[in-house]
């Protein structure tokens, strides 16, 4: 047996130990296996995680030019979002997207969005003036308050 | 004719719980038992290899089920890590890395004997007597893992239920224990 035989055994001896001793993860029963990933990697949703990597594998494959390869494709159809992942809120969500397709948000309506975002570059003034004209939009005067005027 | 539908039956949710798991169970070995670090992120290494080799590292759906193919890989991986090859400007969390370029780093893993292994496990957890007779019996088993519980408790004279407790017990301990 040569060096590189001997150093393939002792290594296989170890990791054989390291099996009978801790077992393999694969053994192990669901409940402790969420439980333990858990402790290793909270917070992370795994189904997530392989989907974002099986994309971003198929992203290089097309990239190259190539087509995406079977095992990644499989992934990708293995770990899409369905319905049941989502939660209540999310799925109420969906619907409603669905029923309403025209309405995009149900917030009131700002100037051009232009106040929700502080880097704007719009004075103070300007946005006053912005705010009364999304006023006037929201709430057009009569004619006999435009006569008054 | 290859198809994905031939890959189609792979949880990959529990492939990559199996695998951070795994990670972690070898990290707390290397830092708690040898006081040797690996480097991070070696199931994540795994999954993201498989996906862009063209031909699955080799894998063949035939030969076995990809989880465990994937674990002898992480394994094989965690083995070799203190042992890279330095390289100028590379980065390293591993206190035994090569201080040269090109130089071979002190593999302290590679170099470890399964009975040292056993010894310092043994030393970690020699407050609790059940699970030292766990360690002992360990040691006289043939190699073969898939019927170790099975082994074990034949040998010392408990259930097999019993056995996955206390093994259960060592998990919590090793993980628990500073250097």
């Amino acid at each position: 047996m040569n060096d590189k035989d001997e150093r393939a055994l002792k290594r296989k001896k170890l990791l054989e130990l390291i099996d009978a001793l801790l077992e393999g993860p694969d053994q192990l029963p669901d409940d402790e296996l969420d439980d333990l990933f858990s402790q290793v990697n909270p917070g992370e949703d795994p189904r997530d995680w392989v989907r974002t990597a099986a994309f971003t594998a198929a992203q290089s494959y097309r990239i190259a030019g190539e087509k995406v390869p079977y095992h990644v494709q499989a992934a990708l159809e293995a770990t899409k979002p369905t319905i049941e992942d989502s939660s209540p809120g999310g799925v109420m969500k969906l619907i409603d997207s669905l029923l309403n397709p025209a309405v995009a948000s149900r917030r009131p309506p700002s100037p051009a969005g232009l106040t929700e975002r502080p880097d704007n570059g719009v004075s103070k003034r300007d946005s006053a003036i912005l705010q009364g004209l999304s006023d006037e939009i929201s709430h057009p005067k009569s004619a006999e308050q435009e006569d008054d005027l | 004719m290859k198809s994905a539908n031939q890959y189609g039956n792979i949880d990959w949710e529990r492939i990559r719980k199996v695998l951070v798991v795994r990670e972690g169970q070898l990290r707390r070995i290397a830092e708690r038992v040898v006081d040797e670090t690996t480097p991070d992120e070696l199931a994540s290494e795994v999954i993201r290899e498989f996906f862009n080799h063209r031909n699955r590292l080799g894998w063949d759906p035939k030969k076995g089920a990809l989880e465990w193919f994937l674990v002898r890989l992480l394994d094989r991986k965690w083995i070799d890590c203190p042992g890279r090859e330095a390289t100028p400007g590379a980065s390293s969390n591993n206190r035994h890395a090569a201080s040269e370029p090109g130089q071979k780093a002190e593999n302290r893993l590679e170099e470890l004997d399964p009975h040292e292994l056993l010894k310092r496990v043994r030393d970690l957890a020699a407050n609790d007597s059940e699970l030292v007779e766990i360690i002992d019996a360990v040691e006289l088993l043939d190699g073969d893992s898939h019927q170790a519980n099975q082994q074990v408790s034949e040998l010392i004279g408990t259930s097999v239920k019993d056995v996955e407790k206390r093994k259960k017990r060592l998990r919590r301990t090793l993980s628990e224990l500073r250097v």
